[in-house]
C-alpha cells in the first residue's frame, strides 16, 4: 500500500531570456517519495537538481518557466490555480546568506512561527526555544539573540533546520544542506536529520552530489543528468546494480567506489 | 570607536592646511588680484599700490597666508576685501539662508527618492519601475538652470504666481507667507535637481537586496512581496541611506549655487560666486574652508552611522 | 558576481541589438555633424541688425533672432559645436588622466597607490562646483581654460574605477603569468591589463563626458566660462535669461539641446555597459 507524501508528474521547466533562445533546464521529471523516507536527489553541477527543488517550492528564477501535469504534496494539488499551502519546508545551502544579516535568529524564528502557527507570544517564544533545543543547540537563548555571523556553520545550519521544523512540515526539502560546512560537522547534521526523521517521521527529500550523504541517509536515490531523470530505487539496489551508463561513472568516481565494490 | 573618532579628526587639520594653502597658491598666482576688481583703470597705479598696501597685498605669499592661518585658528576669518565686511558675519548671515532653502529641498527629494526607489526596485523590469528610471534619466540630463528658466517663465510670468528674486520683499522679512512665496521656485528646482541621484542609489540597493539568497529563503518560507520589501528590504536598504546623509552635509552649503544665482537668494552660492570673481581671498578660503570641514565630518559620520547600525561591522584599529 | 567579457566585435553586435541605444547614438551624430558643418553653410550668427531684435521663427531665420537681432538658429547650431568640443575634449583629457593614474594605482600598489589615492581624496574633499569655479577664476575665462579646468578636475572618478578594475585584473593568473615570465611592467600593462580594462574605461568616458557639458553649460550660464565673442548653449542662456518675458523661445532651444545631448550620451554608455556585461541575456 503505497502512501505517496510526494507525487510530481511530467515537471518541464525552461528559462526564457528576453533576446535570446528558450533554454530548457527540466524535461519530464517525474519524483515520487513515500511517506516516511528519506529521498536523495543525486547529479553533477547544472543536472538541474536544484531547479527541481526550486520548482517544487515555486521559488524559480522570474525569468523561468513552470509546467506540470502532477504535483501533490500531502494531498494538496499544487498545479491548482491557488493551491493551499503544503507541509513542507525547506532548508537550504548557504546558512550564513539565507539569513537576513541585519537581523538577529530569534526574529527570523517567529516570524516563521506567526506565519505557520497559532501561537503567539509566550507561547511562540517557547516554541522557537525548543525547536533549537531539539536541534542540538546548547544555549538556545543566546542564539535567539544572536546575528547570523556571530554563530558557527554548524550552528546556522542547525538554526536553520529549526526554522525548517517551526513550520511544522511533513516533507522536508534539502538543498546541499552540508555542501558549505566542515567534514565533522557535516557528519553532525547528517545524523540530526536522521533523528529527526526517525523521531517525527518526517519524509525528507535531500539533493546533493555526494554519493556518501546518499549511502548514509536515503533509503531511495534518484540520480539526474542534464535536465532529466536518468535513473531511480531503492538505495541498496542502484548502487549495488546500477542500470544506466550515467550511473555507473557516477558510482565509479565517486571516493569510497572501491570499497563498495569490495564490499558487494 | 572613540579612538576611531579622534583619529580620524585629527586627520582633519593637516588636510584642511594643504588644501587652503593650494587655495591660496593658485589665487595668489593669478595675473591678476583683489584690486583690479574693486579699481577702476583710470585709477593711478600709485593708487592701486597704496591700496595693495594697505591690504597686505605686498607682502610676501607665505606671510600673508600665515597671518591668515593664524587668524584663522583663533576663529578670525577676517575681512572681504571687496565688501570689508567681517566675513565671518557673513557667513553667519548667509549660511542660514542657504540652510532654509536647501534642507527642505534635500529633505522631500530624500524621501522621494526612498519612496520611489523602493518601488522601482521592487518591481525591477516592471513598468512602473521603467517609468521611475525613465524620469531620473531625464532629470538627471537636464541641466539645473535651464529648468529654473523654465519654471520662472511659467509660474513667474505666465501664471504669475511667485515673485522671481530674492528672498522676501523689501519690508517684509521675517513674513512667512512672503518666504514661502520667494521660496516656492528654487525649492521646486532644487527638488527636483536633487532627487534622481538619490532615487538611482535607492533603486540599485532595492535590486541588491532582492538578489540577496536571503530573499528566496523568505519567498520558500511563504513571505509575499509585500512582506518582503516592508519587513526586510526597507531596513536593509535604509541603512546605506542614512549614511548618505552624513555625505550630504557639504551639500547643504554649496549645492545651491547656480540656483541662488539665479534666484538672487543671498545664501552662500552667491557669496562665493562673487568673491571668486574679485579674487576675494579671504572670503574664498573660509567658505573652502567650510565644505572642507563639512565634507570630512560627513564621511566621518556616515562611517560612523554605518558601523553603528550594521552589526557586522566593528571598527578596529587599523581599520579605515 | 563575476562578469563575462567579450570580443570587441560582439559587444558591438549586441549594442547594434538594443534599439535605444542606437537612436540615442544616431540623434547624438546627427547633433554633432549639422553643428560642427553648420559653417560650411554660410549661416550667419553673427552679424547683427537692431531693427529685427526679438524676431519670431521665420524661413529667414528659422528659429527667429536674438536681443541683438542676430540670426539664432546660426548662434545655436556654433554655439552646439563649442559645447561639445569643449564637452569631448575636455572628457577626453580626463579621461586619459584618470586611465594612467588608475592603471597606475592598481597595478603598483603600494606607496605609489596611497600617495595616487589620497590626491584624489584631497581634490575630491571640496564639492566639485566650487572647486571649477574658483580654478576657472584663477585663468582667464575662456574655452582653452574650460577644456584645461574641467579636464583636470574630472579625471577622480575615472581613476577610481579604472583602480578598482585593474586591481581585479590584476589578480587574473594571465598578468601575473606574464610578470612572472619577465616581461617588463609598461609591456605587461598595456598588453594585458588594458584590454581588459577598456571597457570600463568608455563607460566611465560617457559619463564623464555628460557631466563635463553639463558642468561646462553652467559655468559658461554663470558668466566665467565661454566669453563673447564665442558662444557655447549655456551661455546663450545667459542672454536668453534677460529677455524672457519677451522671446522665451531663446531659452528653450539650447536647454533642450543641451539636456537632449545629455541624455543620449548617458543611453549609449548604458548601452555599451549592457552589451559588454550581457545584461540582456541573464
Amino acid at each position: 500500500m503505497t502512501d505517496p507524501i510526494l507525487q510530481i508528474r511530467g515537471l518541464n521547466v525552461d528559462i526564457v531570456p528576453p533576446r535570446a533562445d528558450r533554454i530548457p533546464i527540466l524535461h519530464d521529471v517525474d519524483l515520487t517519495i513515500e511517506r516516511g523516507t528519506v529521498m536523495g536527489v543525486v547529479g553533477e553541477s547544472g543536472s538541474g537538481k536544484t531547479m527541481l527543488l526550486r520548482a517544487l517550492m515555486s521559488i524559480l528564477p522570474q525569468r523561468a518557466e513552470r509546467r506540470w501535469d502532477t504535483c501533490l504534496v500531502d494531498g494538496v494539488d499544487l498545479t491548482a490555480p491557488k493551491p493551499a499551502r503544503p507541509a513542507m519546508a525547506m532548508v537550504f545551502q548557504d546558512p550564513l546568506t539565507s539569513f537576513n544579516p541585519l537581523r538577529r535568529i530569534g526574529g527570523h524564528l517567529r516570524e516563521v512561527v506567526r506565519r505557520f502557527t497559532a501561537l503567539r507570544g509566550a507561547e511562540a517564544e517557547q516554541a522557537c526555544i525548543a525547536a533549537l533545543t531539539d536541534v542540538g543547540i546548547p544555549d538556545p537563548a543566546r542564539v535567539m539573540r544572536s546575528y547570523p555571523h556571530e554563530l558557527s556553520g554548524g550552528m546556522r545550519q542547525r538554526a536553520m533546520i529549526a526554522m525548517a521544523l517551526l513550520a511544522e512540515p511533513e516533507l522536508l526539502v534539502a538543498d546541499e544542506p552540508t555542501t558549505a560546512l566542515d567534514a565533522t560537522v557535516q557528519a553532525q547534521i547528517l545524523a540530526l536529520i536522521n533523528r529527526l526523521q526517525a523521531q517525527r517521521n518526517l519524509s525528507v527529500l535531500i539533493v546533493t552530489h555526494d554519493l556518501g550523504v546518499v549511502a548514509a541517509l536515503c533509503d531511495q536515490v534518484t540520480v539526474m543528468k542534464d535536465g532529466a531523470v536518468v535513473e531511480t530505487g531503492a538505495v541498496d539496489e542502484v548502487f549495488s546494480a546500477p542500470k544506466h551508463p550515467y550511473t555507473r561513472s557516477l558510482l565509479a568516481a565517486s571516493p569510497g567506489a572501491a570499497t563498495r565494490e569490495a564490499a558487494s | 570607536m572613540l579612538r576611531y573618532v579622534l583619529r580620524r579628526m585629527a586627520q582633519l587639520v593637516p588636510m584642511l592646511v594643504i588644501i587652503t594653502l593650494i587655495v591660496f597658491v593658485l589665487i595668489h598666482l593669478a595675473p591678476y588680484d583683489v584690486i583690479d576688481a574693486i579699481t577702476t583703470p583710470s585709477m593711478s597705479d600709485e593708487t592701486k599700490q597704496l591700496m595693495r598696501e594697505k591690504f597686505g597685498l605686498d607682502q610676501p605669499m607665505i606671510v600673508q597666508y600665515g597671518l591668515w592661518l593664524w587668524n584663522a585658528v583663533r576663529g578670525d576669518l577676517g575681512f572681504s576685501l571687496v565688501s570689508r565686511h567681517s566675513v565671518a558675519a557673513d557667513l553667519a548671515e548667509r549660511i542660514p539662508n542657504t540652510l532654509s532653502l536647501i534642507g527642505p529641498a534635500y529633505l522631500t527629494a530624500f524621501i522621494l527618492a526612498i519612496v520611489l526607489g523602493l518601488i522601482a526596485g521592487s518591481r525591477r523590469g516592471g513598468r512602473l519601475d521603467k517609468v521611475i528610471d525613465g524620469i531620473c534619466s531625464v532629470a538627471i540630463a537636464t541641466p539645473t538652470f535651464w529648468f529654473a528658466l523654465l519654471v520662472i517663465y511659467l509660474f513667474g510670468y505666465q501664471l504669475r504666481l511667485f515673485p522671481i528674486l530674492g528672498m522676501h520683499s523689501v519690508g517684509k522679512q521675517g513674513d512667512p507667507a512672503d518666504f514661502l512665496a520667494h521660496f516656492a521656485m528654487p525649492y521646486l528646482v532644487l527638488v527636483v535637481a536633487l532627487f534622481p541621484d538619490l532615487t538611482r542609489y535607492v533603486r540599485a540597493s532595492t535590486i541588491a537586496q532582492f538578489d540577496d539568497d536571503y530573499v528566496l529563503v523568505q519567498r520558500a518560507y511563504g513571505a509575499g512581496r509585500g512582506f518582503i520589501l516592508s519587513r526586510h528590504v526597507s531596513r536593509n536598504v535604509l541603512l546605506p541611506i542614512i549614511t548618505q546623509l552624513g555625505l550630504a552635509l557639504p551639500t547643504l552649503v554649496t549645492g545651491a549655487i547656480v540656483t541662488e544665482s539665479i534666484f538672487g537668494w543671498p545664501g552662500i552660492g552667491q557669496y562665493i560666486l562673487t568673491s571668486s570673481a574679485a579674487l576675494d581671498y579671504p572670503v574664498i578660503l573660509a567658505v573652502v574652508l567650510v565644505s572642507a570641514v563639512l565634507t570630512v565630518l560627513g564621511n566621518l559620520i556616515a562611517d560612523v552611522l554605518y558601523a553603528a547600525a550594521d552589526p557586522r561591522i566593528r571598527l578596529t584599529e587599523g581599520a579605515k | 558576481m563575476t562578469t563575462v567579457r567579450s570580443t570587441d566585435a560582439t559587444v558591438w553586435r549586441r549594442f547594434l541589438q538594443r534599439r535605444g541605444s542606437v537612436a540615442a547614438l544616431i540623434i547624438l551624430l546627427v547633433i554633432a555633424v549639422v553643428c560642427v558643418v553648420s559653417p560650411l553653410f554660410g549661416l550667419d550668427g553673427t552679424t547683427s541688425d537692431m531693427s529685427d531684435r526679438w524676431a519670431a521663427p521665420s524661413p529667414a531665420h528659422l528659429l527667429g533672432t536674438d536681443n541683438l537681432g542676430r540670426d539664432y538658429f546660426a548662434r545655436v547650431l556654433s554655439g552646439g559645436g563649442i559645447s561639445l568640443f569643449v564637452g569631448f575634449s575636455s572628457a577626453l583629457a580626463a579621461t586619459l588622466i584618470g586611465m594612467i593614474a588608475g592603471l597606475t594605482a592598481g597595478y603598483f600598489g603600494g606607496i605609489v597607490d596611497d600617495l595616487l589615492m589620497r590626491l584624489v581624496d584631497l581634490l575630491s574633499a571640496i564639492p566639485w562646483m566650487l572647486l571649477v569655479i574658483v580654478a576657472s577664476v584663477f585663468f582667464r575665462p575662456g574655452l582653452w581654460t574650460m577644456v584645461l579646468i574641467i579636464g583636470t578636475l574630472s579625471w577622480m572618478t575615472t581613476a577610481r574605477l579604472v583602480r578598482a578594475e585593474t586591481l581585479s585584473v590584476r589578480e587574473r593568473t594571465f598578468v601575473g603569468y606574464a610578470a612572472f615570465i619577465g616581461v617588463r611592467s609598461p609591456r605587461v600593462i598595456l598588453r594585458h591589463v588594458l584590454p581588459a580594462v577598456v571597457p570600463t574605461i568608455i563607460v566611465a568616458a560617457t559619463a564623464t563626458i555628460s557631466g563635463a557639458i553639463l558642468t561646462e553649460s553652467a559655468l559658461s550660464f554663470l558668466g566665467l566660462g565661454i566669453q563673447a565673442p564665442l558662444a557655447s548653449w549655456g551661455s546663450l542662456l545667459t542672454t536668453a535669461q534677460g529677455s524672457l518675458q519677451k522671446a522665451p523661445l531663446l531659452a528653450v532651444v539650447p536647454g533642450l539641446l543641451i539636456a537632449t545631448t545629455v541624455f543620449c550620451v548617458n543611453v549609449v554608455g548604458n548601452g555599451i555597459r549592457a552589451a559588454v556585461t550581457r545584461e540582456d541575456e541573464r
